[in-house]
């Protein structure tokens, strides 16, 4: 089943898990499913327009989804989806 | 860069990292004759100024306003409660004057901002970035970028942290991959942090910066490279620039 890393910004509407296996066959099915076990988890990550927000990187086994296909991106059992938000701490 | 001689004294002060393969005299000199700007020296910035003096860069000119707080001895290394009330950059000068001695350094008790970052940045062959306010990143990586200055940048947030290296023309900046900042960093009180986060992402843009400056090893061009020091994850994540950037994209020139 493919895992999705949460970054630590959005972990409170996932029960502070940094990590959960989902299964789903696209980037955009899992955080559906993520959404549908933990209602306003999407929320988080979309604008008003429902495009990810631009301080969010969303990547597939280290690669970026924009170079891949998107939201689109086929995901099989043993993928990694990694969530990074922008951050600024010093 | 101006490049200096090393003493006999520099010879057995740095003949440990003499020794890496690839580093050598040539690099100790490069780093030795290397001006380095410095934006914030908190747990981030501050750790990589000290690494940086320890491993001989020649020049350092830190920027920081404001004055030591309490909130900052639970990350900040070198900082003790006596320096409590006194001016960040020059405590931070004093300190690493005692480690290095001949190693210039420059204060500037101001952050970055509008009107003093093109003339820092001119001044410095490199930048390290690891201010806690994305106005003041985002004025850093544009004026880097425009000027053809290499920035290497580092942050965190809690136990998470993340660092990568910026080259003008060749790899992804700040504002390719993060275009916008999140609508809850609102100010520099919004970030949680424990000292070994901070110091890990510091120590790991000075590293950066050394290789930079020298041309040895292998600088994180088009990496971020993420930990997550809750969970023990890190990952090495590509990254792209942006063709059209309005900070680094084809159309600026270099």
């Amino acid at each position: 089943m493919p895992t999705l890393f949460v970054p630590a910004p959005f972990r409170k509407s996932v029960e502070d898990l940094s990590r959960l296996e989902v299964g789903a066959g696209s980037v955009s099915a899992l955080l559906r499913e993520v959404d549908t076990r933990y209602p306003g988890f999407n929320a988080q990550l979309h604008g008003p327009d429902g495009s990810v927000k631009k301080y969010i990187r969303i990547f597939v086994n280290g690669k970026d989804i924009k170079a891949l296909d998107g939201m689109e991106t086929a995901l099989d059992t043993r993928d990694e989806v990694f969530i990074v938000s922008a951050m600024a701490g010093g | 860069m101006q490049t200096k001689a090393l003493s006999e004294f520099d010879r057995e002060r740095y003949s440990r990292q003499l020794r890496i393969e690839g580093f050598g005299e040539e690099g100790q000199l490069r780093l030795k004759g290397a001006t380095v700007l410095v934006s914030r020296v908190g747990g981030v910035g501050g750790t990589a100024a000290m690494n940086l003096v320890r491993a001989g860069v020649g020049r350092l000119i830190l920027a920081h306003g404001g004055k030591v707080v309490p909130e900052y001895l639970n990350r900040w290394q070198l900082i003790t409660p006596d320096d409590l009330g006194r001016p960040c950059a020059q405590v931070w000068a004093e300190k690493l004057g005692q480690i290095d001695a001949d190693v210039e350094i420059v204060t500037v008790d101001e952050y970055i901002n509008g009107e003093n970052v093109a003339d820092l940045v001119s001044r410095a062959d490199l930048v390290v970035d690891g201010a806690p306010l994305f106005e003041e990143r985002y004025l850093m990586n544009d004026e880097a970028m425009r000027q053809g200055k290499p920035l290497c940048m580092g942050a965190m947030f809690g136990m998470e942290g993340y660092a990568s290296t910026f080259i003008p023309g060749e790899s992804a900046c700040l504002r390719c991959v993060f275009p916008e900042k999140p609508e809850y960093w609102t100010d520099m009180k919004v970030f949680p942090a424990i000292g070994p986060g901070p110091a890990i992402v510091g120590t790991t843009i000075a590293m950066e910066a050394i290789k930079v400056l020298t041309g040895f090893g292998q600088p994180l061009k088009n990496i971020l490279w993420f930990f997550d020091l809750e969970s023990n994850t890190t990952r090495y994540l590509e990254i792209e620039r942006v063709k059209d950037c309005p900070a680094c994209g084809a159309s600026r020139s270099h």
